[in-house]
């Protein structure tokens, strides 16, 4: 027992560890059953507005943590996208004529056998074809960059502007994809031109179509008056908590809005109208405000100011949870991700819809990190038509400013864009005017002067990385990324949950019957043997949790040979101390023996294993990588429960009850 | 329990037998396979695939129709699962009426929907492989058994000696090459048995290796035990003896790892059907090649290089010539 202490203390730490790292996969089933409870109906949606206000963020925690099932388990879909770079040329060309048509056949040939740049490509082909000819790049394409129009710069302006269609659709589809409130999805760039986007959870892959390939939709919107955008929001609280009374009130003064409602948390003097209080209203009420105030005193007394806020959130349960992200410095107010998903189901419901769409947009900025870790949005109330798309804009471009070396972009306009951007921008000195892609808003400057000339410059932004963000969001209005899909996996729901309980039911009985032989078989040896198997799949699931690696369907197929392998190791010792004992030494003697020779054999052959696991990962496509990672994790840790583990557990029992020791 | 307990089976001098067992499975396998051609999944042929699970049985031919009516010509439609209700539905790549990937599933689905009006056709899963990607796949397979394979010989010259190295990448081609061919010559044969040649299989084949390898490594590692500890015997009585003790173990663990494939092979569904199936084909030939095979091929080669010379210098120590030659580098 004593040499063996500190072994027995790391291996239970171990095993400690493995079932604290599995935790979260527990409770995000165990909350994501209980949100599958909640309907549709209105009562519901309250509901699940109030589960998610105190259980969202510990669902969002827990999903983070819990094991990530890949899409063939959760149902998705996996798509790779390209730069369409011919047509991105074909766009950029000013005028097409038959020379230009006969090169771009002789890419296009080019591309689809190639993996080669294509812009190179096409260089090749106009020297070979259209310059003989007399023609150069010049005739063809103009860029402000290109400076003296000769061959090279053009060249490295389209080869640079391919780049930047890449980056483009990656910030147009991230921003659509955000928008979708899906769980994790994944967008990454792979190589100079391929785009790959993961998207759990979603089944409809027409829907992600027009995610992906729709053009993007660039609007300059003002926002909307304050006190105008608190009524309606007064409007929605009052639809919300069912409040009749107030609706009445309001309409004995429409014009009165009480703007002190919007700015405190803390003293809750809102017209208060639930079931007790309705008798103390005074049938005086000149105001809105009078009742309220007389209603509120009466409610209020006794109650502490956790209470006043939960009394102004059952009554305002909308602005209350915009309230939770008001600043205290200014006007903005910013709200979590957690707030923003709640916020949004509230603003779809139909109900809600037909109080506010007319008169105003809410919509988020996008996110916008704070020190700790999360992301929060601000929130913005625009008016519901745009003032300007982004067809007006014609460049873009980042900046220094000479005085105070602070980044800034500046934007161009066409003729009809500048002449309505003058009119918006004398119109609203000093306010400010949001620019929107795809719903969701880049930046919300403030209007310093009128602009009559179409070019403006956009200050006070935050840092370089910024600036390129914002020009290449005025660009995407402009100038969309032509993008298509070269590969596309969909993984129905249905399908999916299958997959998941076919392949748990893999797993259980290969489990059962190896412990079955094992047992009969090789009998205590086998009893130990068995446990360090299992110790191996909860090692193994909870290192896929830790590292967030992904299980798929071929990944349960690893655990189940993992299974297979990780007896091999025990078989291989157990022989061994067959053997041994057969040539009569003693059991103490024959396991040590045993342990000892089997060692080589256990090693090399994991690590056999192990190598063709790392090819695999390294050569195969996503769901085969899943594979790959169960079978390398599975067969290191067996290593540790086959060899380790079944040592100690033996020289526990060979010290209490060495008779129980068996192999067979 | 003890099986196959104190055998004594001469695997070296029979050696010849397994030699053209072997030759002749494997060869046979490949033409036979070759004639009935290989069927390439999406992922290696590129194109579009769909699943559809019906609400009630159909015809091949109903579906057919429906598609062509939709001007989507040279679809492949097959049964796929368990009953008729589930149909996969493949449209290749430059067939007439395909387009991209997505576009092509929407056809599909709508061609479906409105010639089956009263039998829903679910969605399962949808695969579009454009061609780039497909050829990209193929050649990645490729290299992967290749490197595989390299890997392999490198880490086994390294622990043994070279001609173990290749013994052991011998048996490896030879259990690639019979699962390969059974594979596609299973393929279909029963509609619920789908063996197509896509990456799952790969997977399957590059596991295969990994598992051959682990049996032979076992027996070489005993082979080099026995050759310290027996000094007197001849280098077939070693080999004999080496794989005769092995014998219980090699059994037991591929007849573990057989059944927990066969619970794969059952209960796992339709996509890991293919993969278990050729696993368990591969980890029945893995057995056989490390037994038989694999030292054999180490043991012809250095009788050869023995008969060769008079002395033999092995890893810089001159010996000589005998046959008691080192398994060690």
């Amino acid at each position: 027992m004593k040499k063996n202490r500190a072994k027995i203390i790391i291996i239970l730490l171990c095993i400690a560890g493995a079932v604290y790292a599995l935790y979260p996969t527990y409770k995000s089933q165990q909350l994501k059953s209980e949100v599958d409870r909640f309907g549709t109906s209105t009562q519901d949606s309250l509901k699940k507005i109030k589960w998610d206000n105190d259980n969202g963020q510990d669902l969002k925690d827990a999903n983070a943590k819990a094991i990530k099932l890949g899409l063939d388990l959760r149902g998705g879909i996996y798509v790779t996208m390209e730069v369409d770079v011919l047509k991105f040329i074909d766009e950029q060309a000013l005028q097409k004529d038959d020379l230009f048509q006969q090169v771009m056949d002789a890419t296009a040939k080019d591309e689809a056998t190639s993996e080669n740049p294509i812009v190179p490509m096409f260089v090749q082909h106009f020297k070979e074809i259209a310059k003989p000819k007399g023609k150069s790049l010049a005739n063809y394409f103009y860029f402000n960059e290109a400076g003296a129009g000769d061959d090279g710069s053009i060249q490295a302006a389209l080869q640079k502007g391919v780049d930047e269609a890449v980056d483009r659709a990656i910030e147009i589809i991230r921003n659509r994809v955000d928008q979708f409130g899906l769980t994790e999805p994944t967008i990454q760039k792979e190589g100079s031109r391929r785009i790959i986007i993961e998207l759990p959870g979603v089944g409809d892959p027409t829907q992600v179509h027009q995610l992906l390939q729709g053009t993007a939709q660039l609007e300059f919107r003002t926002l909307k008056d304050p006190d105008i955008a608190k009524r309606v929001i007064d409007h929605i609280d009052q639809h919300l908590s069912g409040d009749t009374t107030l609706a009445k009130l309001e309409k004995l003064d429409s014009a009165k809005v009480d703007s002190s409602k919007a700015k405190s948390t803390t003293t809750a003097s809102v017209a208060d109208s639930t079931q007790k209080d309705s008798t103390a209203k005074p049938t005086t009420a000149a105001t809105p405000e009078d009742s309220a105030h007389v209603a509120d005193s009466i409610a209020e007394i006794g109650m502490s100011q956790e209470q006043k806020y939960a009394h102004f959130a059952k009554t305002h349960p909308f602005t209350a949870i915009l309230m939770k992200g008001a600043s205290r410095q200014s006007n903005d107010i910013y709200v979590t991700d957690a707030d923003r998903t709640i916020i949004k189901s509230i603003l779809n419901r139909p109900d809600v819809k037909r109080i506010y769409a007319d008169e105003m947009s809410i919509m988020f900025s996008r996110p916008l990190p704070t020190g700790k870790n999360e992301n929060v949005y601000q929130v913005y109330f625009l008016n519901s038509q745009p003032e300007l798309t982004g067809k007006a804009i014609v460049q873009a471009t980042t900046d220094v400013d000479q005085q105070t070396g602070k980044p800034e972009v500046s934007m161009q306009m066409d003729d009809d864009g500048t002449r309505v951007w003058r009119r918006i921008t004398h119109a609203n000195i000093n306010k400010q005017v949001a620019i929107v892609l795809d719903s969701v808003i880049y930046s919300a400057p403030k209007v310093l002067g009128e602009i009559p000339s179409g070019n403006s410059q956009i200050t006070g932004i935050g840092d370089m990385n910024e600036a390129n963000l914002l020009k290449i969001v005025l660009k995407a209005g402009a100038l969309p990324a032509p993008v298509k899909i070269i590969q596309e996996s969909v993984v129905g729901p249905s399908l999916g949950a299958d997959s998941i309980s076919k392949g748990l039911a893999s797993v259980i009985w290969s489990l059962i019957v190896v412990v079955l032989f094992m047992g009969f078989y090789y009998v205590t040896g086998g009893v130990v043997a068995d446990l360090a198997v299992m110790i191996n799949l909860l090692f193994t699931a909870a290192v896929l949790a830790t590292f967030g690696a992904t299980l798929t369907l071929p990944g349960m197929a690893g655990l189940v040979l993992t299974v297979g392998i990780a007896v091999d190791a025990n078989v291989l010792i157990y022989e061994r101390i067959r053997e041994e004992l057969s040539l009569g030494k003693s059991l103490k003697l024959a396991m040590d023996d045993g342990y000892r020779r089997a060692f080589a054999p256990i090693f090399d052959g994991h690590l056999t294993a192990f190598f063709s696991g790392v090819i695999l990962y390294a050569f195969g496509t996503g769901t085969v990588q899943g594979f790959a990672v169960t079978l390398m994790i599975g067969v290191a840790a067996s290593l540790f429960t086959a060899i380790i583990i079944t040592r100690v557990v033996f020289d526990l029992i060979m010290e209490r009850n060495p008779e129980l020791i068996k192999f067979g | 329990m003890h099986f196959f307990r104190k055998t004594n089976i001469d695997f070296i001098g029979k050696r010849r037998i397994w030699y053209y067992v072997s030759t002749f499975v494997t060869m046979a396998g490949i033409v036979w396979a070759l004639f009935r051609g290989i069927e390439y999944g999406i992922d290696f042929a590129g194109g579009t695939e769909v699943q559809l699970q019906f609400q009630k049985n159909v015809g091949i031919e109903e579906v057919r129709a429906s598609l062509d009516k939709a001007a989507i010509r040279g679809a492949e439609v097959k049964y796929y699962g368990k009953d008729e209700s589930g149909v996969l539905i493949r449209v290749r790549e430059g067939a007439q009426g395909a387009q991209a990937g997505s576009e092509a599933t929407k056809k599909v689905m709508d061609a479906v929907a409105s010639g089956f009006q009263s039998n829903k056709a679910e969605l399962m899963q949808e695969q579009h492989i454009g061609p780039k990607i497909g050829a990209e796949l193929r050649q990645k397979a490729f290299l992967a058994v290749f490197f595989t394979c390299i890997v392999i010989l490198i880490y086994l010259t390294f622990r043994f000696r070279f001609v173990y190295g290749m013994g052991a990448v011998i048996a490896i081609v030879h259990d690639v090459l019979v699962a390969f061919a059974f594979a596609v010559i299973c393929n279909g044969l029963v509609p619920w048995l789908n063996l197509e040649m896509n990456s799952t299989l790969l997977a399957a084949f590059l596991t295969i290796v990994g598992f051959s390898v682990n049996d032979t490594v076992i027996i070489f590692d005993r082979i080099r035990e026995d050759q310290r500890k027996y000094k007197g015997q001849t280098l077939k009585e070693i080999m004999n003896r080496a794989i005769n003790e092995t014998l219980p173990r090699t059994i037991i663990t591929s007849g573990t790892v057989f059944l927990t494939l066969l619970v794969l092979f059952i209960w796992g569904g339709e996509v890991l059907r293919g993969f278990a199936f050729t696993m368990l084909i591969g980890v029945i030939t893995g057995t056989y090649s490390s037994i038989f095979v694999a030292s054999a091929i180490a043991y012809d080669w250095l009788e050869r290089d023995t008969k060769k010379t008079s002395r033999v210098t092995v890893g810089g120590r001159k010996q000589s010539a005998s046959k008691n030659v080192p398994a060690t580098a």
